[in-house]
Protein backbone atom coordinates (compact mmCIF):
# COMPACT_ATOMS: atom_id res chain seq x y z
CA UNK A 1 0.00 0.00 0.00
CA UNK A 2 2.71 1.95 0.56
CA UNK A 3 4.18 1.54 -3.01
CA UNK A 4 0.86 1.91 -4.32
CA UNK A 5 1.09 5.34 -2.57
CA UNK A 6 4.48 6.78 -3.06
CA UNK A 7 4.33 5.53 -7.21
CA UNK A 8 2.86 8.40 -9.29
CA UNK A 9 -0.24 7.49 -11.43
CA UNK A 10 0.70 7.14 -15.33
CA UNK A 11 0.66 10.06 -17.31
CA UNK A 12 2.13 13.58 -17.37
CA UNK A 13 1.64 17.57 -17.26
CA UNK A 14 1.41 19.80 -19.83
CA UNK A 15 1.34 23.36 -19.31
CA UNK A 16 0.40 25.19 -22.51
CA UNK A 17 1.66 28.45 -23.57
CA UNK A 18 -1.65 30.10 -23.05
CA UNK A 19 -1.57 29.25 -19.34
CA UNK A 20 2.03 31.16 -19.05
CA UNK A 21 0.47 34.34 -20.67
CA UNK A 22 -2.54 34.28 -18.63
CA UNK A 23 -0.29 33.94 -15.18
CA UNK A 24 2.41 36.37 -16.16
CA UNK A 25 -0.26 39.21 -16.89
CA UNK A 26 -2.37 38.15 -14.00
CA UNK A 27 0.99 38.50 -11.75
CA UNK A 28 1.76 41.59 -13.73
CA UNK A 29 -1.50 43.50 -13.01
CA UNK A 30 -1.49 42.97 -9.38
CA UNK A 31 2.26 43.72 -9.11
CA UNK A 32 1.31 47.15 -10.86
CA UNK A 33 -2.06 47.45 -9.51
CA UNK A 34 -3.67 47.43 -12.29
CA UNK A 35 -6.53 45.60 -13.69
CA UNK A 36 -5.95 42.62 -15.69
CA UNK A 37 -7.61 44.01 -18.87
CA UNK A 38 -4.52 46.52 -19.16
CA UNK A 39 -1.90 43.99 -19.50
CA UNK A 40 -0.55 41.66 -22.10
CA UNK A 41 1.87 38.79 -22.10
CA UNK A 42 3.85 36.86 -24.28
CA UNK A 43 5.76 33.58 -23.81
CA UNK A 44 8.78 32.20 -26.12
CA UNK A 45 11.98 29.81 -25.40
CA UNK A 46 14.88 31.81 -25.37
CA UNK A 47 17.96 28.58 -24.49
CA UNK A 48 15.65 26.19 -22.76
CA UNK A 49 14.39 28.92 -20.62
CA UNK A 50 10.68 30.71 -20.71
CA UNK A 51 11.34 34.14 -21.71
CA UNK A 52 7.90 36.60 -21.13
CA UNK A 53 7.71 39.68 -23.17
CA UNK A 54 5.18 41.79 -20.50
CA UNK A 55 3.33 44.74 -21.89
CA UNK A 56 1.06 46.78 -19.68
CA UNK A 57 -0.50 50.39 -18.09
CA UNK A 58 0.73 51.82 -15.25
CA UNK A 59 -0.69 54.17 -12.04
CA UNK A 60 0.15 57.78 -12.44
CA UNK A 61 -0.52 58.12 -9.01
CA UNK A 62 2.03 55.79 -7.35
CA UNK A 63 5.98 55.50 -7.32
CA UNK A 64 8.16 56.75 -9.87
CA UNK A 65 7.29 54.89 -13.02
CA UNK A 66 10.74 53.58 -14.10
CA UNK A 67 11.13 52.19 -10.50
CA UNK A 68 7.90 50.77 -10.13
CA UNK A 69 8.45 48.95 -13.40
CA UNK A 70 11.75 47.73 -12.27
CA UNK A 71 10.54 46.28 -9.30
CA UNK A 72 7.41 44.99 -11.21
CA UNK A 73 9.58 43.13 -14.15
CA UNK A 74 11.60 41.81 -11.08
CA UNK A 75 8.74 40.88 -9.09
CA UNK A 76 6.25 39.40 -11.64
CA UNK A 77 9.29 36.82 -13.22
CA UNK A 78 10.27 35.34 -9.58
CA UNK A 79 6.33 35.02 -9.07
CA UNK A 80 5.64 33.52 -12.49
CA UNK A 81 9.04 31.12 -11.90
CA UNK A 82 7.43 29.90 -8.10
CA UNK A 83 3.63 29.61 -9.75
CA UNK A 84 4.45 27.57 -12.55
CA UNK A 85 7.41 25.70 -12.00
CA UNK A 86 9.40 27.25 -15.00
CA UNK A 87 12.68 28.09 -15.40
CA UNK A 88 12.34 31.86 -16.18
CA UNK A 89 15.07 33.57 -18.75
CA UNK A 90 14.52 37.12 -20.27
CA UNK A 91 11.45 39.22 -18.79
CA UNK A 92 10.94 42.48 -20.81
CA UNK A 93 8.38 44.81 -19.98
CA UNK A 94 6.85 47.87 -21.84
CA UNK A 95 4.90 50.30 -20.41
CA UNK A 96 2.45 51.28 -22.96
CA UNK A 97 0.08 54.45 -21.39
CA UNK A 98 -0.53 55.95 -17.36
CA UNK A 99 -3.52 54.88 -15.78
CA UNK A 100 -5.10 57.83 -13.90
CA UNK A 101 -6.85 57.48 -10.54
CA UNK A 102 -10.04 58.84 -12.62
CA UNK A 103 -9.82 56.19 -14.98
CA UNK A 104 -8.91 53.48 -13.14
CA UNK A 105 -12.06 51.32 -11.63
CA UNK A 106 -10.06 50.91 -8.33
CA UNK B 1 16.77 -57.15 -23.10
CA UNK B 2 17.77 -54.67 -26.09
CA UNK B 3 20.52 -52.47 -26.16
CA UNK B 4 18.98 -49.30 -27.98
CA UNK B 5 18.99 -47.10 -25.07
CA UNK B 6 21.85 -46.79 -23.22
CA UNK B 7 21.80 -44.49 -20.49
CA UNK B 8 25.30 -43.89 -18.77
CA UNK B 9 26.05 -41.86 -15.23
CA UNK B 10 30.15 -41.62 -15.14
CA UNK B 11 30.27 -40.60 -11.82
CA UNK B 12 27.68 -43.69 -10.43
CA UNK B 13 29.79 -46.00 -13.06
CA UNK B 14 32.97 -44.40 -13.87
CA UNK B 15 34.44 -47.86 -15.02
CA UNK B 16 31.37 -47.91 -17.91
CA UNK B 17 32.26 -47.59 -21.54
CA UNK B 18 31.63 -44.15 -22.93
CA UNK B 19 28.60 -44.48 -25.29
CA UNK B 20 29.26 -43.46 -29.28
CA UNK B 21 28.15 -39.95 -29.65
CA UNK B 22 24.86 -40.21 -31.75
CA UNK B 23 23.97 -37.32 -33.97
CA UNK B 24 21.99 -35.08 -32.85
CA UNK B 25 18.03 -36.09 -33.91
CA UNK B 26 16.30 -33.46 -35.36
CA UNK B 27 13.95 -31.65 -33.20
CA UNK B 28 16.13 -31.75 -30.05
CA UNK B 29 17.04 -28.46 -28.19
CA UNK B 30 20.01 -28.05 -29.39
CA UNK B 31 18.99 -28.48 -33.12
CA UNK B 32 15.93 -25.95 -32.69
CA UNK B 33 18.11 -23.37 -31.49
CA UNK B 34 20.26 -23.82 -34.39
CA UNK B 35 17.27 -23.78 -36.32
CA UNK B 36 15.90 -21.05 -34.50
CA UNK B 37 19.31 -18.61 -35.27
CA UNK B 38 19.75 -19.68 -38.89
CA UNK B 39 15.61 -18.40 -39.37
CA UNK B 40 16.69 -15.10 -37.36
CA UNK B 41 19.78 -14.48 -39.54
CA UNK B 42 17.54 -14.91 -42.73
CA UNK B 43 15.24 -12.24 -41.42
CA UNK B 44 18.02 -9.53 -40.94
CA UNK B 45 18.70 -9.79 -44.88
CA UNK B 46 17.55 -9.61 -47.86
CA UNK B 47 17.23 -12.99 -49.93
CA UNK B 48 19.47 -13.02 -53.31
CA UNK B 49 17.75 -15.81 -54.61
CA UNK B 50 15.97 -13.69 -57.05
CA UNK B 51 19.54 -12.40 -58.47
CA UNK B 52 20.80 -16.09 -58.44
CA UNK B 53 17.84 -17.24 -60.21
CA UNK B 54 18.24 -14.83 -62.81
CA UNK B 55 21.53 -15.20 -63.41
CA UNK B 56 21.25 -19.08 -63.86
CA UNK B 57 18.48 -18.98 -66.26
CA UNK B 58 20.35 -16.61 -68.30
CA UNK B 59 23.97 -19.01 -67.76
CA UNK B 60 22.07 -22.04 -68.66
CA UNK B 61 19.90 -20.82 -71.97
CA UNK B 62 23.77 -19.23 -73.16
CA UNK B 63 25.27 -22.74 -72.54
CA UNK B 64 22.41 -24.71 -74.01
CA UNK B 65 22.29 -22.16 -76.79
CA UNK B 66 26.00 -23.02 -77.42
CA UNK B 67 26.43 -26.64 -76.79
CA UNK B 68 22.71 -27.24 -79.50
CA UNK B 69 24.88 -25.14 -82.18
CA UNK B 70 28.36 -26.58 -81.63
CA UNK B 71 26.80 -29.88 -82.09
CA UNK B 72 25.01 -29.08 -84.94
CA UNK B 73 28.37 -27.56 -86.33
CA UNK B 74 30.20 -30.94 -85.40
CA UNK B 75 27.03 -33.09 -87.69
CA UNK B 76 27.42 -30.17 -90.33
CA UNK B 77 23.64 -29.71 -90.32
CA UNK B 78 22.38 -25.88 -90.40
CA UNK B 79 22.39 -23.68 -87.42
CA UNK B 80 18.84 -23.85 -85.42
CA UNK B 81 19.22 -20.13 -84.14
CA UNK B 82 22.38 -18.67 -85.16
CA UNK B 83 26.01 -20.20 -86.54
CA UNK B 84 29.12 -20.03 -84.13
CA UNK B 85 31.05 -17.99 -87.17
CA UNK B 86 28.13 -15.26 -87.01
CA UNK B 87 28.82 -15.12 -82.95
CA UNK B 88 31.86 -15.29 -82.96
CA UNK B 89 32.21 -12.67 -86.30
CA UNK B 90 29.80 -10.57 -84.26
CA UNK B 91 31.37 -10.05 -80.96
CA UNK B 92 35.17 -10.07 -82.22
CA UNK B 93 34.90 -7.76 -85.13
CA UNK B 94 34.06 -4.48 -83.68
CA UNK B 95 30.30 -4.32 -84.86
CA UNK B 96 27.43 -2.33 -83.81
CA UNK B 97 26.20 -5.92 -82.02
CA UNK B 98 29.10 -6.38 -80.60
CA UNK B 99 29.14 -2.66 -78.89
CA UNK B 100 25.82 -3.50 -77.91
CA UNK B 101 26.18 -6.98 -76.25
CA UNK B 102 28.90 -6.00 -74.44
CA UNK B 103 27.73 -2.94 -72.68
CA UNK B 104 24.41 -4.81 -72.00
CA UNK B 105 26.75 -7.76 -70.46
CA UNK B 106 28.60 -5.29 -68.97
CA UNK B 107 25.28 -3.74 -66.96
CA UNK B 108 23.70 -6.55 -66.11
CA UNK B 109 27.28 -8.00 -64.55
CA UNK B 110 27.31 -4.54 -62.50
CA UNK B 111 23.59 -5.25 -61.15
CA UNK B 112 23.92 -8.79 -60.57
CA UNK B 113 27.07 -7.64 -58.52
CA UNK B 114 25.31 -5.27 -56.68
CA UNK B 115 22.72 -7.55 -56.15
CA UNK B 116 25.09 -9.98 -54.28
CA UNK B 117 27.52 -7.78 -52.55
CA UNK B 118 24.70 -5.01 -51.61
CA UNK B 119 24.32 -5.08 -47.45
CA UNK B 120 20.44 -5.91 -47.89
CA UNK B 121 19.20 -5.19 -44.55
CA UNK B 122 15.94 -5.21 -43.82
CA UNK B 123 15.86 -3.18 -40.86
CA UNK B 124 15.61 -5.91 -38.26
CA UNK B 125 17.68 -7.05 -35.12
CA UNK B 126 17.67 -9.92 -33.11
CA UNK B 127 17.26 -10.15 -29.67
CA UNK B 128 17.59 -12.54 -27.03
CA UNK B 129 14.08 -14.08 -25.46
CA UNK B 130 14.48 -16.85 -23.83
CA UNK B 131 15.50 -19.87 -25.84
CA UNK B 132 14.84 -18.42 -29.25
CA UNK B 133 15.95 -15.44 -30.70
CA UNK B 134 13.42 -12.43 -31.48
CA UNK B 135 13.49 -10.46 -34.79
CA UNK B 136 11.77 -6.78 -34.29
CA UNK B 137 11.61 -4.10 -36.68
CA UNK B 138 13.96 -1.43 -35.84
CA UNK B 139 11.05 0.49 -35.74
CA UNK B 140 9.24 -0.85 -32.90
CA UNK B 141 13.24 -0.96 -31.44
CA UNK B 142 13.04 3.23 -31.41
CA UNK B 143 9.41 3.42 -30.55
CA UNK B 144 10.37 1.63 -27.31
CA UNK B 145 13.27 3.55 -26.61
CA UNK B 146 11.67 6.40 -27.53
CA UNK B 147 8.78 5.68 -24.80
CA UNK B 148 11.41 5.07 -22.21
CA UNK B 149 13.45 8.51 -22.94
CA UNK B 150 10.42 9.92 -22.94
CA UNK B 151 9.16 8.70 -19.53
CA UNK B 152 12.48 9.42 -18.09
CA UNK B 153 12.70 12.80 -19.06
CA UNK B 154 8.77 13.47 -18.56
CA UNK B 155 7.83 14.71 -21.64
CA UNK B 156 5.46 13.44 -23.97
CA UNK B 157 6.96 10.93 -27.52
CA UNK B 158 6.42 14.08 -29.47
CA UNK B 159 9.52 15.40 -27.73
CA UNK B 160 11.66 12.73 -28.66
CA UNK B 161 13.22 11.23 -31.94
CA UNK B 162 15.03 8.26 -31.76
CA UNK B 163 17.50 7.11 -35.26
CA UNK B 164 18.88 3.94 -35.27
CA UNK B 165 22.08 2.68 -37.28
CA UNK B 166 23.72 -0.93 -37.30
CA UNK B 167 25.19 -0.40 -33.79
CA UNK B 168 24.04 2.90 -32.48
CA UNK B 169 20.86 4.13 -31.40
CA UNK B 170 20.69 8.39 -31.62
CA UNK B 171 18.12 9.92 -28.96
CA UNK B 172 17.16 13.40 -30.14
CA UNK B 173 15.24 15.17 -26.63
CA UNK B 174 13.55 18.58 -27.35
CA UNK B 175 13.24 19.72 -23.81
CA UNK B 176 9.62 21.83 -22.84
CA UNK B 177 10.27 25.05 -22.70
CA UNK B 178 11.49 25.66 -18.66
CA UNK B 179 12.05 22.43 -17.64
CA UNK B 180 15.82 21.26 -17.90
CA UNK B 181 15.93 17.40 -18.96
CA UNK B 182 18.40 15.45 -16.77
CA UNK B 183 20.35 13.79 -19.87
CA UNK B 184 22.59 11.59 -17.64
CA UNK B 185 19.18 9.88 -16.18
CA UNK B 186 17.58 9.20 -19.56
CA UNK B 187 20.50 7.95 -21.34
CA UNK B 188 21.11 5.58 -17.83
CA UNK B 189 17.21 4.23 -18.49
CA UNK B 190 17.66 3.61 -22.34
CA UNK B 191 20.75 1.87 -21.19
CA UNK B 192 18.92 -0.31 -18.98
CA UNK B 193 16.60 -0.94 -21.24
CA UNK B 194 19.00 -2.13 -23.93
CA UNK B 195 20.83 -4.45 -21.53
CA UNK B 196 17.78 -5.61 -20.67
CA UNK B 197 16.88 -6.51 -24.11
CA UNK B 198 20.03 -7.87 -25.14
CA UNK B 199 20.08 -6.43 -28.58
CA UNK B 200 22.75 -8.86 -30.56
CA UNK B 201 24.70 -7.01 -31.89
CA UNK B 202 25.07 -5.00 -29.26
CA UNK B 203 23.21 -1.66 -29.72
CA UNK B 204 24.40 1.23 -27.49
CA UNK B 205 22.46 4.57 -27.38
CA UNK B 206 23.48 8.11 -27.49
CA UNK B 207 21.59 11.00 -26.02
CA UNK B 208 21.32 14.60 -26.93
CA UNK B 209 19.49 16.58 -25.36
CA UNK B 210 18.39 20.18 -27.59
CA UNK B 211 19.77 23.41 -26.37
CA UNK B 212 16.35 24.92 -27.42
CA UNK B 213 13.05 24.17 -25.83
CA UNK B 214 9.29 24.16 -27.01
CA UNK B 215 6.19 25.30 -25.98
CA UNK B 216 3.26 23.32 -25.92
Amino acid sequence: MDAARSTPPAGRITIAARAYERVAAAVLADELGVPVRMTRASVRDAGGALAVDLSSGIRSDGPPVAAAAASARTRAGERLGALTGARIGDVRLRITHLVTPERSPS
Amino acid sequence: MTDDIVITDAAAAPSAPAAPAAPTAPGTPRDISRTARALAKRLQGRSRSVWVTVMLLIAVAAAVLLGVEAVLFALGRPPALVSLDAVRAALTDGGTTGAVVAVASGLFAALCLWGALAPGRTHRRAFAAGRVPMVVDDAIVAGALSRTAAASAALGSSHVTTRLGGRRARIAITPATGFAVDGAAVSTSVDELLSRLGAAPALTARVDVASEGRLS
